[in-house]
């Protein structure tokens, strides 16, 4: 997929696609976007395709997919590449509910933050990772529908320019 | 209601008479934590002996309601130890008193989710709601509070994450909202939840597209998906199906209830 679809010299990233597919040999696809932000689609569709299907039927494909920078998908988003251990040990410390009554549980919540995002400027300042923001999980969202059926429109397309 | 037959179900319950009563017992218990957090240790569990504060117990409380129906008897169990002052259902599940890893035999996941979460929604923001002074964040927290003494504060990190990040999206790929009125192809159908712990939205999202429509699952949760609901479910499948939108605002009763089914 284009990291830019307004500009393609700004290169090119993969995106892991997953389907649950219908048996119907004529289904049509319902593309899932997981949210999040940064949830895992490979990881729904596999571990819980089920659970969609009393909503969306037998009718159609599900498609799911890891937007960028999750798991499968390209342009990690890693303040601490090399390291997870590491990470996974600050990130409890991130996770540090603040205490609302005590001043310097504030100040240190908010100190916290400062320095993660000095860690993460830092480790992402000179790569290509402001390419993964949800405009442009939209964009291969629709990059997808078009390679996938080049001559249907997609039923929830909205249109980003004024005009 | 609470009935005692249904709050047998209930792991908390002892003899309470009403609601009320169990939530004055639930209360004290984060009120006793709040004072006295609990010291843990038993070597089958912990690497080293965990601290059980009010904060840890907050942020669990919080991601527990994510899925309700999965989730509740297991709180119902904790707070129930919690009570007489045993942490062990508590420490073991939230996984506090463990050592580090070492990287060279790490069995975790190898992405870090709240980065890649703080990082994308860093990117999204664009340099809006920036917190930049102690103050700002202190107020931040405080509306957080306000909105829910339970749940606030467990979540207040993400509002502050991004202040000193730097790395921006292309100016092209940023969302500067809809403007009212704003046609889609197709009717946008929103789904939501009675209670969602993290995003309540669907009302202010509806907004902007003049032909939605809005269908409620009577449910505390996140996601509506997994908290079984045959009204949803039809709902759902003919909206995909059949092109069909739901009657408007229409409120669907769930087929199981924590606690008491499944």
């Amino acid at each position: 997929m284009p990291l830019d679809y307004d500009d393609v010299s700004a290169g090119e990233t993969t995106i892991g696609f997953i389907q649950d597919a219908s048996n119907l040999t004529d289904a049509e696809d319902i593309l899932v976007n997981p949210g999040g932000p940064g949830a895992s689609g490979v990881g729904i569709v596999l571990g819980a395709a089920q659970l969609f299907r009393p909503y969306l039927g037998q009718k159609h494909n599900i498609i799911s997919f890891d937007s960028r920078g999750v798991n499968n998908s390209g342009l990690r988003l890693d303040c601490l590449p090399d390291a997870p251990a590491v990470a996974q040990f600050y990130d409890s410390r991130i996770l540090q509910p603040v205490d609302p009554e005590s001043d310097a549980s504030v100040s240190e919540a908010y100190t916290l933050a400062d320095g993660f995002g000095q860690l993460c400027s830092n480790a992402h300042r000179d790569d290509k990772a402001g390419y993964a923001n949800t405009v442009a999980v939209a964009g291969d969202m629709l990059h997808f529908a078009k390679l996938r059926a080049p001559n249907t429109c997609p039923l929830l397309y909205i249109s980003r320019h004024s005009d | 209601m609470l009935t005692v037959s249904t709050a047998r179900k209930c792991a908390f319950y002892v003899n309470d008479t009403s609601v009320s009563e169990l939530q004055a017992r639930f209360d004290a218990i984060l009120s006793d934590i709040k004072e006295n957090p609990i010291a843990f240790y038993d070597s089958d569990i912990v690497d080293y002996p965990a601290v059980v504060t009010f904060r840890d117990l907050q942020y669990y409380l919080l991601v527990a309601v994510y899925n309700s129906v999965a989730n509740l008897p297991i709180v119902a169990s904790i707070m129930a130890q919690l009570e007489h002052r045993n942490a062990s259902t508590f420490v073991s599940t939230t996984r506090l008193g463990l050592a580090p890893e070492s990287s060279c035999d790490f069995s975790g996941l190898t992405t870090s989710t709240i980065q890649t979460k703080s990082l994308i929604q860093c990117h999204d923001a664009d340099g809006r709601y920036i917190l930049d002074s102690v103050d700002e964040w202190a107020e931040h927290v405080r509306y957080l509070v306000n909105q829910s003494a339970y749940a606030g504060a467990a979540w207040a990190f993400a509002g502050g994450i991004c202040q000193s990040y730097d790395v921006r999206a292309p100016p092209n790929q940023v969302f500067r909202g809809y403007a009212a009125g704003t046609k889609t192809v197709t009717p946008i159908l929103f789904v939501r939840n009675t209670l969602d712990p993290v995003t309540p939205a669907a009302e202010k999202m509806r907004r902007f597209f003049d032909d939605s429509a809005l269908l409620t699952l009577d449910a505390v949760g996140h996601p509506s998906i997994g908290i079984k609901s045959q009204c949803m479910s039809d709902r759902v499948r003919n909206y995909f199906e059949n092109g069909v939108l739901p009657e408007e605002r229409l409120v669907c009763k769930a087929d199981v209830l924590p606690l008491l089914d499944g």
